[in-house]
């Protein structure tokens, strides 16, 4: 673990990733604090519409009159919540059925693929699209169709590593010795697997803000006049070009929030598994 | 060789239908009565009643499966409220704009991709690798759907250099349709003109969607061409004497897409999923924005049926991808 | 022809170093090897040595770590440090100084077919010998057959997963002579194949090298096989040079201590067989004077301190240790 670590700190783009998460959380936590104008999150203010940069409106404001970067900060809230429930959501669904996909062989297993496979036919965001459109838009809709499109991707990775660990010699030993199968799963391959679905969670995270940004984007998540960064940059679009803050700062801010993840879930990978492997 | 593919043809088989049966719960099984959707607001109770005997709303959910994959296998996918057309002629008429998007982005991130991944694995952990790090991270973490925004805003808006939407100008005539690729066609029907200009309007969708698909490839071929140089047979070439361009855009690359080739499945699923959006904000007269279109009214229909079209391209891509990579490799033909 | 009475290769006092994680590891140190036209020289030493390292060295395919600190390796005359990348992969490589690798499993491109792999080689330094595609196939599969290998010419569409690791090392030799080269750098040729294809290969490689009369800078650590191969021994300890002769005078008269042992572990000696207590040292932190001395049964005071010289016995005879005293013998 230590080792760990210190490898995760030599690397210059972990860190970098490391304290724009911190400073993600900050925003997420004290928000309201920190905003200069924290009722912009619902406030509308018709006599300063479109202010461009400025010393009082340091992002400018939308055509709301709101200002842009009380907005940014406090939609920092709103899409590491939805990151967050997604992806905890998805790990508590994907990760036990990997684990007994994984650990157990028969039709049972087999079945469980199956269905990954079939979640897995169709890329993420047209699935979670199918899903968002069948119900009434609302972030609680976008959550639930992001996580049911996102566990397929743990099972699969648990259920390639449960094989992988299973192999080893010492399950062997461990049953040898009369340990049960949810004793071994749980106190002993759970463990040995945690780093990949740690990995495998973060760069989650960075996924998962960016399809949730992505259907605010296309109407199919959050609503007005919840300060949602995607949804924020698709408002801006009928004040081009005119307005150019209004869509260049949210897109600024779904940019470093998911490249934060990224570098932080390679970092991570890097310094957990030496060797370089290939994954998203 | 066929083996293989007959195989891959039968999971592909079994993945389709379990779509099929996720796509049908997904119209049938929600909370939200299907008739009171397809009536409208206000309608009255018996309207409601008719519409349901109609549809088969009335039914059990078995019978009005068995119903649904009757008409999918006629090549019935429903009608589509928003146009008002069967939405299986929708979608043969919108799939080449797709098709000529998604190859002229693969074309562009294969062209730049491959190329930024030799270079990074080459001046490993130097400056060069850094910089293209930097880059494809970004190209990564990017929205294209704000990518596609600042460039239309920059490039279309603010300078003049490139149309904001379209496949061509709303008052030109588009090509005889041939191919379906209107930059091609138009240069079968000699047009070079219109060729230029369709070629143009192509731009920024294309290189929107090429950007996650170019970072994805380079990434890909970087972390393969490192291990693949440290393989005996390289040290071998270059002690043998192989210039050491042909070492590594030869031999080294050759392996190293072979096992890059496996990844092409996700490039896929970025580029179609990246089309939505992409087509949308450029008013792109392809699936994409076809799905876009039917979300935000609401027309389930063609949701779901492009969703199982993208699923099929989805498997064939898949498919592809086996028969690429034995073509790479010598030693998957021979099934070893 | 150039002077047959002058060293082909020639290594004088060469060290070089490898950065790593743990510092600056200086993997050679007053490495010394001769190899006169047309001889065939054996370098021994056990695994770990540096041996690999001065057959990359050579052939100048160190890895971006590691660098040629001091010496220097002549080839005819020419210092190979002299001559950049290009004109040693254009001038050098293949052409006159050709390799055999060590393992032939992992040693060719599972990609292409052999005839691709030596065609290639051919595309670069062919010119010599003139021709085209055709002709060019025509002198693969005469070679082939002059490694005995089996339907030379069908052998050419082969992929390597389809030929056995002998197969693999005739064509990995058939290689090496396609630029009638005049130094063959073989790096333990036959430590990856059974017991019975390694004699195999030991033969056939004899019979060309007395046909041919190329000179042959042979790596092993298996006096077994220098016995029967070659005419003169350098042998090399954790990364330097401790003795170096005429075969017979080696193979019966060992001067280093060192050097006994490893004869003695030779099973066709007839004698007991006797591992050498201890192991390679770590390069790391290299013992102090002598480097064999925590190994060494004829260790006396002075050993650990003061590190021996190379010097000339006479006879091409040249030992690196403190009981051997320069011109004496």
């Amino acid at each position: 673990m230590k080792f760990v670590l210190r490898a995760l700190f030599r690397d210059w783009a972990a860190v970098f990733g490391l304290a724009v998460i911190f400073l993600l959380a900050v925003l997420a936590i004290f928000g309201e604090w920190i905003a200069p104008f924290p009722e912009d999150a619902f406030d509308v203010k018709p006599w300063q519409r479109l202010r461009p940069p400025g010393p009082e409106f340091l992002l400018g404001t939308d055509a709301l009159g709101r200002d842009i970067l009380s907005r940014i900060i406090l939609g920092a809230r709103v899409a590491l919540g939805i990151a967050l429930t997604v992806v905890a959501a998805a790990a508590l669904i994907g990760v036990p059925l990997g684990l007994v996909a994984g650990y157990r062989d028969g039709w049972l297993s087999d079945a469980i693929m199956r269905v990954t496979d079939i979640f897995l036919a169709v890329p993420q965001l047209v699935l979670a699209l199918a899903f968002a459109a069948v119900m009434a838009p609302s972030i609680q809709t976008a959550m639930l169709a992001l996580t049911l499109t996102y566990w397929p991707f743990f099972t699969r990775i648990v259920y390639g590593e449960t094989r992988r660990v299973r192999s080893a010699l010492y399950i062997d030993a461990l049953m040898a010795v009369g340990a049960g199968p949810a004793r071994i799963a749980l106190m002993h391959i759970l463990p040995n697997i945690m780093p990949a679905i740690i990995v495998r969670a973060t760069i989650g995270l960075g996924v998962t803000i960016l399809i949730a940004a992505a259907l605010g984007f296309l109407g199919m998540g959050a609503t007005p006049p919840t300060p949602e960064w995607g949804l924020m940059v698709a408002e801006s679009r009928r004040y081009l070009p005119d307005a150019w803050w209004y869509s260049t700062f949210p897109g600024i801010a779904i940019l470093l929030a998911v490249l934060a993840f990224n570098l932080l879930g390679d970092g991570l990978r890097d310094a957990v598994d030496p060797r370089l492997r290939r994954s998203r | 060789m066929l083996g293989l593919i007959l195989n891959r043809l039968a999971q592909v088989a079994f993945v389709l239908a379990g779509l099929t049966v996720l796509t049908f719960l997904l119209v049938r099984a929600v909370p939200t009565d299907p008739a009171t959707i397809l009536a409208g607001e206000g309608a009255t109770a018996e309207q409601l009643a008719t519409i349901r005997e109609r549809y088969g709303f009335d039914r059990p959910l078995h019978e009005q499966f068995a119903a649904y994959v009757g008409q999918l296998a006629r090549g019935d996918l429903g009608i589509s409220v928003y146009t008002s057309r069967p939405v299986a002629t929708d979608l043969v008429q919108r799939l080449p704009a797709t098709v000529e998007l998604a190859l002229a982005a693969l074309v562009l991130a294969i062209a730049l991709g491959i190329p930024m991944g030799v270079l990074a694995a080459t001046s490993y952990r130097r400056m060069a690798d850094h910089l293209l790090r930097v880059l494809s991270m970004l190209g990564l973490a990017v929205a294209s759907f704000w990518l596609a925004i600042m460039l239309q805003m920059t490039l279309s808006l603010n300078l003049g250099w490139f149309p904001l939407r379209g496949r061509i100008d709303t008052v030109a005539e588009p090509p005889p349709g041939v191919t379906g690729l209107f930059t091609i066609d138009y240069l079968l029907a000699g047009q070079p003109a219109m060729a230029w200009q369709a070629l143009v309007h192509l731009a920024l969708p294309a290189v929107t969607l090429a950007l996650p698909a170019m970072a994805t490839i380079s990434r890909f071929v970087r972390s393969s061409l490192i291990e693949t140089l440290q393989k005996d047979f390289v040290a071998y070439e270059i002690a043998m004497g192989y210039p050491r361009r042909v070492v590594i855009w030869k031999y080294a690359l050759r392996n190293s897409l072979s096992a890059t080739v496996t990844q092409i499945g996700l490039l896929v699923g970025l580029l179609l999923s990246g089309s939505i959006v992409v087509e949308a904000i450029f008013s792109w007269p392809g699936l994409g924005d076809y799905i876009y279109r039917a979300i935000i009214t609401g027309d389930t229909n063609p949701v779901l049926s492009a969703t199982l079209l993208i699923g099929v391209i989805y498997a064939v891509a898949n498919i592809l991808v086996d028969v690429i990579q034995a073509l790479i490799d010598p030693r998957v033909r021979s099934g070893r | 022809m150039a002077d047959d009475t002058a060293p082909m290769l020639e290594v004088d006092d060469l060290s070089v170093r490898i950065g790593t994680l743990d510092g600056q590891l200086e993997v050679l140190q007053q490495v010394h090897l001769r190899v006169m036209p047309g001889q065939v020289v054996g370098l021994v030493g056990e695994s770990g040595c540096g041996k690999s390292t001065l057959v990359r060295a050579v052939l100048r395919i160190l890895p971006d770590s590691a660098r040629q600190t001091g010496g220097a390796i002549r080839f005819r005359g020419t210092d190979l440090a002299t001559l950049d990348e290009r004109r040693m992969s254009r001038e050098i490589r293949a052409r006159r100084i050709a390799f055999i690798p060590q393992d032939p499993y992992l040693a060719l491109n599972p990609l292409f077919t052999v005839g691709q792999q030596l065609m290639e080689i051919l595309r670069w330094h062919g010119q010599a010998q003139g021709g085209g595609r055709r002709q060019w196939r025509a002198r693969i599969a005469a070679l082939f057959a002059r490694v005995r290998l089996p339907e030379p010419e069908a052998m050419l569409d082969r992929f390597p997963h389809q030929l056995s690791g002998g197969q693999r090392q005739r064509v990995l030799i058939a290689a090496a002579l396609l630029c009638d080269p005049e130094l063959i750098v073989a790096d333990e040729p036959t430590t990856a194949l059974d017991v019975t294809t390694q004699q195999q290969i030991l033969v056939l490689l004899r019979e060309l090298v007395e046909e041919l009369g190329v000179a042959v800078l042979f790596v092993t650590h298996d006096f077994g096989v220098v016995a029967e191969l070659c005419s003169a021994v350098t042998v090399m300890y954790a990364g330097q040079t401790v003795e170096a002769g005429p075969m017979t005078e080696i193979l019966h008269a060992p001067q280093h201590p060192y050097t006994r042992r490893l004869v003695e572990c030779h099973p066709d000696r007839m004698r007991e067989l006797r591992g050498i207590p201890g192991a390679v040292p770590s390069l790391v932190n290299p013992p102090g004077g002598c480097r064999f001395h925590p190994r060494c049964d004829r260790r006396v005071a002075g050993c650990e301190t003061r590190p021996p010289q190379l010097v000339d016995v006479g006879g091409d005879h040249a030992v690196n240790c403190i009981h051997v005293h320069g011109g004496a013998a």
